[in-house]
């Protein structure tokens, strides 16, 4: 068998620059094309919740748009196919003295646009979880539809919402090797452009793999401890004074204070 | 009864609901005034807890009209005589003038007894925190659960859930108070509490529609007991008069199906 161990453990363990930078650009793009697709996805289950069509179609010719095309065409279609049709050129753009060049805005939009298609019927399901009682309790409360989204209905259907969330984003992590097709250098083309010059291909190949067994099983852990926190059902926390089922902090940020 | 006065709170007239071929409301007109207990009885599927659904808006009605202390809810009339839904936020502040108590209690699960309460004061009617918590312990305090401030609904028994939400209505400061089959959901120890509390609301001279089947309830406290049946106001007056000599032959038969 071709395999060097030698090389296997130097990589594994002290990676070099380029492949530090590629786990960096990994992370970065998955979370915030994560928060993008939130926020598409909340948007758009609202929108889709509306008995007007005006509303309710876009959002549905979104999801099918982007549910039934493959995510690698949707990246090499908003990247490399609209500024070959002369419709949008991405550009590199100065952002707080960075640089970030036009590939990783692609990648970040067409990965949060795809997830947002995702998220926002995993929100819709999780909206439709809330019992009616909620709404016409609000209602007879005198709160208007925002109101009652914000502080009645969401804070009860994040608890449904974040089991789904925590694997979507699992997918997302593992597909942001796509996004390697318009050059973003993020973990497997980092890995492919070191194989091109070290020709250990096995071996880079069975880092890269063991690298983004470790992200997700991190993540499987963060997600567990999420799930335990807000998860839960409508069983009570344990019964000390002040206990919550929601951290102060994310309370607070759920009803906007 | 001194406290009584000749002001009409809620006002409906001719109210009525249609699920599409099925019409459930044949024109009910029902009007109530300050101060006074009109407690609706009536088979299930008279119509009686979707008439009051119908009061403050959570039903849509196909005709007739609804005022509250003088002002017309949520429909406005076109010169033909048809109705059209006011907008949304109109609607939700005429609600604010009706506090709504339902079958289910609707308790906000995710928030403390006390937060049930001065969510809506704060949210909706801009009260100051400190202000909304003061009112929310005496409201809890006048429920016989200042002790409950910080529990969850889920470890509040049914009377006690339904008690945080009778508290959580009142902090609106209602003009009148809608009480929706409250008990019918309570495990039979639990029912005495809440009607308790609410001829205790009564006493204090709150403005209430009460839909119930306890009609011991409705003979000590209402002032005035309406009979619906079949989506018709069929009978209607004090209740030592529908208890004792029921005009209608509907209301005899329903009576001594129920006593």
């Amino acid at each position: 068998m071709n395999f060097n161990w030698d090389v296997f453990w130097q990589y594994l363990l002290q990676p070099s620059g380029v492949y530090l930078t590629g786990l960096w650009l990994t992370c970065l793009i998955s979370v915030l094309a994560m928060a993008l697709g939130c926020v598409l996805g909340l948007a758009a289950a609202l929108m889709r919740l509306s008995r007007n069509p005006l509303l309710n179609l876009p959002v549905r010719f979104y999801v099918w748009l982007m549910r039934g095309t493959p995510l690698l065409v949707q990246i090499v279609f908003l990247y490399t196919a609209l500024a070959a049709g002369g419709i949008f050129r991405f550009e590199d753009v100065e952002l707080l003295g960075l640089v970030v060049p036009g590939n990783i805005q692609a990648a970040i939009i067409a990965l949060g646009l795809n997830e947002g298609a995702y998220m926002a019927e995993i929100i819709r399901a999780g909206i439709g979880a809330v019992d009616k009682g909620q709404y016409e309790a609000g209602r007879s409360l005198g709160m208007t539809f925002a109101k009652l989204m914000r502080r009645i209905v969401l804070p009860q259907a994040f608890r449904v919402i974040v089991p789904p969330l925590g694997n979507e984003f699992n997918v997302m992590l593992k597909n942001t090797t796509l996004v390697s097709v318009i050059g973003v250098q993020e973990l497997l083309l980092s890995t492919q452009m070191v194989t091109s010059a070290t020709f250990r291909v096995f071996e880079l190949y069975l880092v890269v793999a063991i690298y983004f067994l470790l992200l997700t099983t991190l993540w499987g852990f963060f997600q567990r401890w999420l799930e335990a926190r807000f998860g839960q059902s409508d069983r009570p926390a344990p019964p000390a004074a002040g206990s919550r089922m929601f951290g102060r902090g994310t309370l607070k940020l759920l009803r906007g204070r | 009864m001194a406290h009584k006065s000749e002001e009409l709170i809620i006002e409906a007239l001719d109210i009525h609901k249609s699920f599409g071929d099925l019409e459930i409301l044949k024109g009910i007109s029902l009007q109530v005034r300050r101060g006074e207990v009109v407690v609706l009885i009536g088979a299930s599927g008279s119509g009686k807890t979707t008439f009051i659904r119908c009061i403050n808006l959570l039903e849509d009605i196909q005709g007739g009209r609804i005022r509250v202390n003088g002002r017309s809810m949520g429909y406005r009339e076109r010169a033909d005589g048809s109705l059209v839904r006011d907008s949304e936020r109109n609607i939700a502040r005429q609600r604010r003038d009706i506090g709504m108590v339902f079958q289910r209690f609707n308790l906000f699960p995710h928030m403390t007894a006390l937060e049930n309460i001065i969510e809506a004061p704060i949210q909706v009617l801009g009260v100051p925190r400190a202000e909304a918590l003061e009112q929310a312990r005496a409201l809890l305090a006048r429920v016989g659960l200042a002790d409950k401030a910080m529990h969850y609904p889920s470890m509040l028994s049914g009377g006690q859930q339904q008690r945080v939400a009778i508290a959580r209505a009142l902090a609106m400061k209602p003009q009148a108070m809608l009480f929706d089959e409250p008990t019918s959901a309570l495990d039979p120890e639990t029912v005495g509490e809440v009607l308790q509390v609410m001829k205790q609301l009564a006493d204090d001279g709150m403005t209430m529609v009460v839909v119930t089947h306890e009609m011991g309830f409705a003979r000590e406290v209402a002032d005035r007991v309406v009979v619906l049946d079949q989506g018709e106001l069929i009978e209607q007056g004090p209740p030592e008069q529908i208890f004792s000599r029921p005009t209608h032959p509907r209301t005899q038969a329903f009576l001594s199906r129920v006593l």
